[in-house]
Formats: C-alpha cells, sequence, structure tokens
C-alpha cells in the first residue's frame, strides 16, 4: 500500500474508528492486529522473517532476564568476594548471549540483503585474479522494512541487556513494537521504552490532537506529492540519459534530487508520525531542518536523526567502552607527539564502525559504503584541520553569531551534501566520476536551467513548494521550542482553516497522483 | 573536582566548565571529545563505565560528572 | 451538540471544498469535448441523421447549414484521430439517446494501422470522447471494456488532468454552452489556415484495392455486423481528400477494400475521393491541408450529402417542437455568420483555429450589428 494512496488512507481511517470505538484497554490490539494486516497485505509469505526476528528477540531477552535474576536470587548467600565474581561472570556471560541473539537478528538482514554484495566483491577478486568464474546474483524480495525493523529489535534485546528496560513478558507487545505499521515502512527507529509506555495507556479521542495529527499528514503530503515526485520526474529523465544533458543541467538535476530526498524522506516521515499522532503515539523525531545546517557534523544531527542516534548508542559507545579501542587510545598516547591527534585519532577509529555501518545500511554495494566513507573523510580532515581553521578564522575576525559567514557554512555544507548525494544516485562509483566531470566541462548555467525546464514545465510547481517550505523551515528555526502545527492552531479559527483549505487544494491541482506521470515509490522504503 | 576540570581544559581549553550546565546540549563536548574522555576518566579515576553511564544528564555540568564517577567508584 | 456540528461540517467541508473546485477548475475542455456535450443537449429524438467519424466530419460538414438547405436535423458525433474500435460503442451510445432516421460513418478512420501499438495515443483519444459523455449505464460498459486500469480518472477527469499546464481548457466555452442548453453551430470547427496542393493524383476511376490492416478489419467487419441489426439506414461514406503521394494513395486503396466489404454485407458506400467533379471541389480552394476541408468545401460537401440524403434516400425532416425549431432557425442565422466571418479572413496573414466558443460568437455577434 503506498502511504499517498486512497487505500492507505481508508486504512487508516477504518482503524481510528475501531481504535477510539473499542474499550481503551484492547486499543493496542488494534494497532497490532493492524500492523500485523499491514505488513501481510505488503509481504505476504515474507511476513515469516519478520516474525522470526520477533520471537529471537522476544525470547533473548527473556533468556537474559532468566540469568539475570538467578543472580539476583542466589547473591544474597554469597560473600563479597564471590558475588563480584558471579557479577563478572554474569556480566561475561550477558554479554556473549546479548551478541549472539544479535549476531542471529542482523545476521538474517544481512543474508537477505548482502548476499549479492557478497557475489560482487567475489566477483571482483575472481577478476583481480583473472579467473574465468563469476558467480551468479541471488534473485532475493525482502520483507516490508527489514532495515528497520531488524536494527528496532537489536535496540530491544540490547536495552534489556543493559537494565534500561525489562523483558516484556508479552510476546505480542513486542511483536507490536517491531511490527508497528507506521514506523516499519521508513523508520524513524523508537526505542521501546517510549513506545510501549504509550502504547499501555488509554487514549482518548482528543479532536484538536487528531487535527493536529492531519495537518502534519497534509505537509508530509505535499512534500511526497507536489515536491518530490515532480523533481522525480525531472530528475530521472536526466539521470537515466546523461549523455543528452549538458553539464550544469546535471549539477541542477543533483540539487533538485537532494531536495526531492529531503521531500520523500520527510514527507513520508510527516505523514506516518501524523498517522501515529491520530493514534495518540508520538514516533521520534527524524528531521530537523537539515538544510540550515553549519557543518556535517550538524548536519547528521538533523538529517535521519534516529538512524544517527542508533548508530550512536549502538555502535558508537561500545566501540568506545571496547577493549580494542582501549587499545588504540594507549598507542595514540603513546607514539603520538600533537595533543590534539591524541585527542582525534582513538575518536577517529571508533566513527569508522559508524560510518562504514552507515554506508552499509543504506544499501549493498560498494557505492553506498564509499557513500558513508566520504562523510567520515571529510569529517576526519575537518576535526584534524580543525586548529588551522580556528587560526584563519581569528585573523579575519570571523566572530560567532556572525551572519554572513553562518550563511556561508550553510551553503558550504549543502554543497557538501549534494556531492553525497550524487554518489548517491549514481549507479555506480564508475558513473559518478563521469558525472563530475561532465558537471565541471560549462557553466552556462542559464541555458541548463532552460533545459531543466523543458522536459517539465510543470517542475515549476515544485520549486514554489520549496519556498513555502523554506519559508516554514525558517519559521522552525526560529521557533525551536513550539511545533509548527502548534504555532498554526494558535492562529484563529478562520486563518487555520484557511491554511488547510490551501493546502489540500494544492495537493489535489499540483500534487503528483493518477495516470500520466512515472511510478514513484518511496525512496527509502527500499531499505 | 579540580583534577576534572583540569581533564575538561585538556580536551577543550578555554571553557569555564564549573559555570556550565548544558556541556552536552550545548555541544561544548561532543561525542569525538568524549571517546576520549572516557578513556582519560577511567584511567585517572581507576572506574568502568558502562553505555547506560552515557547520557546527557551524567555530563551536562561538572558536579553531575563527580556524582557519577564517585558512584562508579563503589 | 453545536461543538460536533461544527467539527462535522469543517471537516467534510475541507474535503469537499477543494474537491468540487478541482474537478470543476481541472479538466480538458476542447472542441472535442464541446462537441460531445453539445450533442447531449439536443431535444432526444429529434436528430434525423447522425455522423460518426474523426477530424474530417467536422470541418467538412455542417448540420446547421444541412438544415437550412434540406430541412432534416443532423449532428456530427466525432472526435480527432477517432478509430476503429470506438465507432461501434459510440453509435450504441448515440442510440440510447436519438433514433436518427440515418446515420452515417465516415471510413478515413478505418485506416489506423497504428492505433494498437501506439496504446498511449488510443487512450488519449478515448478520453476526448468519454470526457463529454454524461455518467450512465453505458458509459460504465464502455470504459470497463475499453480500459484496463487508471479507471476512476475517466469519471473523474480531475485525476488525469490536475495541474496540467500545457492543458488549457475551455472552461469558459463549456460553461457558456452549458447556459445557453444547446450549440449554435452544432460542432462545426474550421480555420483559414492554407496549404498548396503538390500534384494531385485522379483517382476518380482508380479502382485498386489495398487490404486493410489485420486489427482494423477485424473491428471493421465488427461493425459491420453490428450494423446489420440496426433499424435505421447505415451509409458509409469517404470524405473527400487530396491524394497527392504514396501514403495517401494507399490509403485511398483501402477505402476500394471498404467499399467491396460494405458492399457484400448489403450497405451503401460512397467514395468522396472520386467525386471531386461531381462536388465541384478546386483542390487549391477548398481544403485547409490534404485530408480536411475547409469552409468552402464544408459548404459544398454539405450540399453534395444533403442532396443525396434528400433524393436517393428520402430523408425527411421530423416534426420539431417550437423550442427546438427556433434553437435550429438560431444555428442557421450563426453559420452564416460563420460563413462570412471566414470570407473576411480567408485570406489573412495570420493563421486562425475556430471552434464554437464565447470569443468566437461575439465577433459573430458584431458582424452581425454591423448588418443592422
Amino acid at each position: 500500500m503506498k502511504l499517498t494512496s486512497i487505500y492507505f488512507f481508508a486504512f487508516v481511517l477504518v482503524v481510528c474508528l475501531v481504535y477510539y470505538l473499542i474499550p481503551k484497554k484492547m486499543q493496542w490490539i488494534v494497532l497490532l492486529a493492524s500492523s500485523m494486516v499491514f505488513f501481510v497485505m505488503s509481504s505476504g509469505i515474507l511476513t515469516v522473517y519478520m516474525l522470526a526476528t520477533t520471537a529471537i528477540v522476544y525470547g533473548g531477552a527473556l533468556w537474559l532476564n532468566k540469568h539475570r535474576e538467578t543472580f539476583e536470587s542466589r547473591k544474597q548467600e554469597l560473600d563479597k568476594a564471590q558475588r563480584k565474581e558471579a557479577k563478572k561472570k554474569l556480566k561475561k556471560g550477558q554479554k556473549l548471549r546479548v551478541a549472539a541473539i544479535a549476531v542471529t537478528v542482523l545476521g538474517i538482514l544481512v543474508v537477505l540483503k548482502y548476499c549479492n554484495l557478497g557475489v560482487e566483491i567475489a566477483n571482483m577478486f575472481m577478476g583481480i585474479f583473472h579467473l574465468n568464474y563469476s558467480f551468479e546474483m541471488f534473485s532475493i524480495v525482502l520483507p516490508l522494512g527489514i532495515s528497520y525493523y531488524t536494527l528496532m529489535a537489536v535496540s530491544y534485546v540490547t536495552d534489556v541487556y543493559r537494565g534500561v528496560i525489562k523483558a516484556e513478558k508479552n510476546p505480542l507487545r513486542v511483536l507490536l513494537f517491531v511490527s508497528y505499521f507506521p514506523h516499519i515502512v521508513e523508520g524513524p527507529f523508537d526505542r521501546f521504552k517510549d513506545l510501549s509506555e504509550q502504547f499501555s495507556i488509554p487514549h482518548k479521542f482528543d479532536y484538536d490532537s487528531f487535527c493536529k495529527g492531519c495537518i502534519l499528514v497534509l505537509f508530509g503530503l505535499f512534500k511526497k506529492m507536489v515536491i518530490a515526485d515532480r523533481l522525480g520526474i525531472t530528475v530521472a529523465e536526466i539521470f537515466d540519459h546523461p549523455s543528452e544533458h549538458t553539464g550544469p543541467a546535471i549539477v541542477i538535476a543533483t540539487v533538485m534530487y537532494t531536495i526531492q530526498l529531503y521531500c520523500d524522506f520527510s514527507g513520508c516521515i510527516d505523514i506516518i508520525s501524523g498517522v501515529s499522532e491520530l493514534f495518540g503515539i508520538k514516533v521520534a523525531e527524524n528531521f530537523r531542518q537539515p538544510f540550515f545546517s553549519r557543518s556535517i557534523n550538524e548536519f547528521w544531527r538533523r538529517w535521519h536523526i534516529t538512524l544517527g542516534l542508533w548508530l550512536k548508542e549502538y555502535v558508537y559507545y561500545p566501540v568506545i567502552l571496547s577493549g580494542h579501542f582501549k587499545a588504540v587510545d594507549k598507542f595514540a598516547k603513546k607514539h603520538l607527539k600533537s595533543n590534539h591527534l591524541i585527542n582525534v585519532v582513538p575518536a577517529a577509529y571508533a566513527l569508522f564502525f559508524v560510518w562504514l555501518s552507515n554506508g552499509l545500511w543504506h544499501g549493498a554495494s560498494l557505492k553506498y559504503i564509499l557513500y558513508g566513507l566520504y562523510y567520515y573523510l571529510l569529517m576526519m580532515i575537518g576535526e584534524l584541520c580543525k586548529p588551522l581553521f580556528e587560526k584563519i578564522k581569528n585573523k579575519m575576525h570571523i566572530k560567532d553569531g556572525n551572519k554572513p559567514f553562518a550563511l556561508f557554512q550553510m551553503l558550504r555544507t549543502f554543497l557538501i551534501v549534494n556531492i553525497g548525494m550524487l554518489l548517491f544516485r549514481s549507479a555506480t562509483v564508475g558513473e559518478f566520476f563521469r558525472l563530475i566531470k561532465q558537471a565541471m566541462s560549462s557553466f552556462n548555467y542559464f541555458g541548463g536551467a532552460r533545459e531543466v525546464v523543458t522536459i517539465s514545465i510543470e517542475v515549476i510547481y515544485a520549486f514554489v513548494g520549496v519556498v513555502v517550505i523554506l519559508m516554514i523551515g525558517i519559521v522552525k528555526e526560529k521557533n525551536k521550542t513550539v511545533l509548527f502545527r502548534d504555532l498554526i492552531y494558535q492562529k484563529p479559527f478562520i486563518l487555520r482553516y484557511l491554511f488547510v483549505l490551501f493546502f489540500v487544494t494544492c495537493i489535489l491541482t499540483f500534487g503528483v497522483y493518477g495516470p500520466g506521470y512515472n511510478a514513484s515509490d518511496f525512496v527509502y522504503a527500499q531499505f | 573536582m579540580d583534577k576534572l576540570i583540569e581533564i575538561l581544559n585538556s580536551l577543550r581549553p578555554g571553557v569555564d566548565f564549573a559555570a556550565q550546565t548544558k556541556i552536552v546540549d550545548d555541544g561544548i563536548l561532543d561525542s569525538m571529545t568524549i571517546a576520549r574522555l572516557i578513556g582519560l576518566l577511567e584511567d585517572e579515576y581507576d572506574i568502568e563505565f558502562e553505555v547506560t553511564d552515557l547520557v546527557p544528564e551524567n555530563f551536562n555540568s561538572v558536579e553531575a560528572m563527580m556524582k557519577m564517577i564517585e558512584r562508579l567508584e563503589d | 451538540m453545536k461543538k460536533y456540528l461544527k467539527r462535522t461540517l469543517t471537516i467534510v467541508s475541507l474535503i469537499i471544498i477543494p474537491l468540487l473546485f478541482v474537478s470543476i477548475t481541472q479538466k480538458r475542455v476542447d472542441h472535442n469535448t464541446l462537441r460531445i456535450q453539445g450533442f447531449y443537449q439536443e431535444e432526444q429524438n429529434s436528430i434525423d441523421v447522425v455522423f460518426f467519424g474523426a477530424s474530417e466530419v467536422f470541418p467538412g460538414y455542417s448540420p446547421a447549414y444541412a438544415y437550412e438547405k434540406y430541412g432534416f436535423t443532423s449532428y456530427s458525433y466525432a472526435i480527432d484521430a477517432n478509430y476503429t474500435k470506438l465507432i461501434k460503442y459510440q453509435i450504441e451510445e448515440v442510440l440510447s439517446y436519438q433514433s436518427p432516421k440515418c446515420i452515417i460513418i465516415e471510413t478515413s478512420c478505418y485506416y489506423n494501422p497504428r492505433q494498437e501499438e501506439e496504446k498511449k495515443t488510443a487512450l488519449a483519444t478515448l478520453r476526448k470522447w468519454t470526457d463529454g459523455i454524461p455518467f450512465s449505464k453505458h458509459k460504465t460498459e464502455i470504459i470497463s471494456q475499453l480500459t484496463d486500469s487508471d479507471q476512476l480518472s475517466y469519471y473523474f477527469p480531475f485525476i488525469m488532468y490536475h495541474g496540467n499546464l500545457e492543458n488549457y481548457a475551455d472552461i469558459e466555452a463549456e460553461f457558456s454552452q452549458k447556459r445557453r442548453g444547446y450549440t449554435y453551430l452544432k460542432g462545426v470547427t474550421s480555420t483559414n489556415k492554407k496549404t498548396v496542393c503538390n500534384s494531385l493524383r485522379d483517382v476518380s476511376g482508380d479502382n485498386t484495392i489495398e487490404k486493410l490492416p489485420e486489427k482494423d478489419d477485424i473491428y471493421f467487419k465488427d461493425l459491420l455486423e453490428y450494423c446489420k441489426s440496426l433499424d435505421c439506414k447505415v451509409i458509409f461514406v469517404r470524405f473527400p481528400q487530396r491524394i497527392e503521394d504514396d501514403a495517401d494513395y494507399e490509403m485511398f486503396c483501402t477505402q476500394n477494400y471498404i467499399d467491396r466489404l460494405v458492399a457484400e454485407n448489403g450497405f451503401d458506400f460512397i467514395n468522396l475521393d472520386k467525386q471531386f467533379a461531381g462536388i465541384g471541389l478546386n483542390p487549391n480552394k477548398d481544403f485547409y491541408d490534404k485530408h480536411h476541408m475547409n469552409v468552402n468545401g464544408q459548404i459544398k460537401t454539405t450540399e453534395f450529402i444533403g442532396q443525396m440524403l434528400q433524393n436517393k434516400y428520402s430523408i425527411t425532416a421530423t416534426d420539431l417542437s417550437e423550442s427546438n425549431k427556433k434553437k435550429w432557425d438560431m444555428s442557421v442565422k450563426y453559420i452564416e455568420l460563420f460563413y462570412e466571418y471566414f470570407r473576411i479572413h480567408e485570406n489573412d496573414e495570420k493563421v486562425y483555429w475556430w471552434y464554437e466558443n464565447p470569443s468566437l460568437l461575439s465577433k459573430l455577434d458584431t458582424i452581425n450589428e454591423s448588418y443592422l
């Protein structure tokens, strides 16, 4: 079910009706049932994989719990030395157990998603050694949201291991967390603690909250249908036939693609966040006006926020507390002369894992690995050169809060992100470099703009849409503590009414739906 | 407390840590410096961190950090 | 209670108002839509002759002029790029509203070898027709049998046409025609465009046969079977075309094949390519391009067909109601004004394309006033 289709909204409406009519104790069951229906409708028999992952983490969490409870019940009988020994043994054992569970669950993901990458690498080696054999690619269909629900399942069992949450005895509640239909398609990555608390409390129908949820959905539909899908038509035409277009057109198409991806992804997140709010369930924030970022570090704290948080909590922190990290730290202290380098090198070691994971998560090919490492390299260079940049800044008397400099930083970040997006969009790494070369072949941007608009004159609607969300973005940046839809809700009824009327009419008029357009599926839903 | 402030200043010179209440939230210590800080604190106080300790509340002020260190020393 | 009413009204209106706005303002309205809609505005069972075919028909024949000279009512139920498969459905549709004494099928649309391959074009043509048909059981049959996807967009055209900047809809013309309740020009379109006639071939005695492409052949034979079941008179006509090159000639030869098929099934076929002399057509003055006639050709061809219907087929006029008679009299007035307008602009440098809309009608009214 496409998230912009009328069937999806009919589905949501039916779920809402049932949700608010039945006894409040059973509301979470309605969500579970509808999530299962949604999943089975989209993945059919492949639902088995999701059920298997859920069963493994559910059982695994109880297994961890059992061992801890056994220790807790026995520790009274032991003296201090024995207790310390037993605690150490438990810790080691728990670590192995949670690792085994995580590896199993991630293993399912890796095998299904990355086996073709393995084939690609194997074939590459075959080529290097001039062996006349190539492995065949597998043709595998993935269950819905496997990259999302797998990581959420791992976070559940890891949180149990860390003692952040208790193991859930009811398997259906774990299943609801894993398969919850708003976040199964494209995330965000929620934590079990946040969602299960919300699933457990009764939700009374509140008209204002319901309306605010609808406004968020409208906003998402606007971004997705009016901007992302329209830009997508032109972008697809240019990137599918790059040799027929000029360098400036490629550059413009790259910027359009960046905006398309943002509106597609954040639009989808808005739709599902809004839908979830209709049930009174708030999912995690995933975007915070990322193009206002002044550095790539900041960008990745504002773009796909929950992925960054997940990688920080479940990859970065375990790494910096690990033995091998401490070894690197020791090595750096012993052998590096500069204090700055001693500070940067160990962290760089840990971050390598984070960015490799980031790249790999995005896709099962070398291109995506390079994508992650591209940002890693730029960030590390930035860190290493930080003292130098500070010196330059001081020499030029640029103080913090300098507006033109802030604008320069935002544009610089935007440029870096666009290069990354070009890599993301290119079919292969080779094509990426060819496109870069082509992009620098001419600077006739006026002609390039005309070329782009000629492909489909209606792309102008998307540009106007971009201006609209830019203005809204500026308002949101200036009012960081208040939600935009709360701001709208404070206005008089007639203004709110007209605002919504305007948006609905715009979506119906300028949105991409119906025949006569190329098919557009959510870009991030392939993960 | 002074030793702690000395360590913090070695990572971020020129900051008056004693007066800060939002060290992590305001970005004075980011994830890169936290990695280094963990190592330095573990060495200095002979403690071992868990991932559950790595929350902003424990690092937002010098007092909070001391409290955490004292807890881990036991 | 009041609160619930307000809330329900708010939500319902926020859905209904935009939907209404979009369905009214975002559709495709061109001369095809207007012509088809105009047909349904005619009084039931008041039309004596209905013409079916493609773009040869509505510049080449004038119902209002035929009424003026011969007294019978007629209508051109034709659209641009009309093709083989659709004609049968169009006849069925027309017969559910009118009981004409005679239907005339223009056969140029029966040579369309690309029609099945170019599905996108074929569906676009289908929409030119279905966008003008009012909702009915037959419309649902048409759509379910002739399309396999996006059916909802045939019932609600805005799904297809929303946001389409390149499709300037003549909604003003649609609105004014609906308000008036009938068309003046009965679907006639024309232009002052001219093209030079290159090496016209004389085919008046030529009976060379070229078989129709396979699919067109099947549909045409199917149509002939269907026509046998009809009560009214069915006549097949090929409107005059300039045969200039090999492609034109090949098409002409398929008309000879149609001639034979039609005769085998007991119907009459009149090929006006062979009747240039009989009609009095001047290839350099009466056509705007080799397939379509201009007003001069329209007048001559209407006279030829009208005389034929009156003399050979004894088509007599139905008694019209008083109100309907007045409407047809107005049509006569406007078609004459239109012909006058054509003569004024016939030799202009600038090329005009004319179809019935408020702008054209106000220009015709100006001519009318200058006579008063």
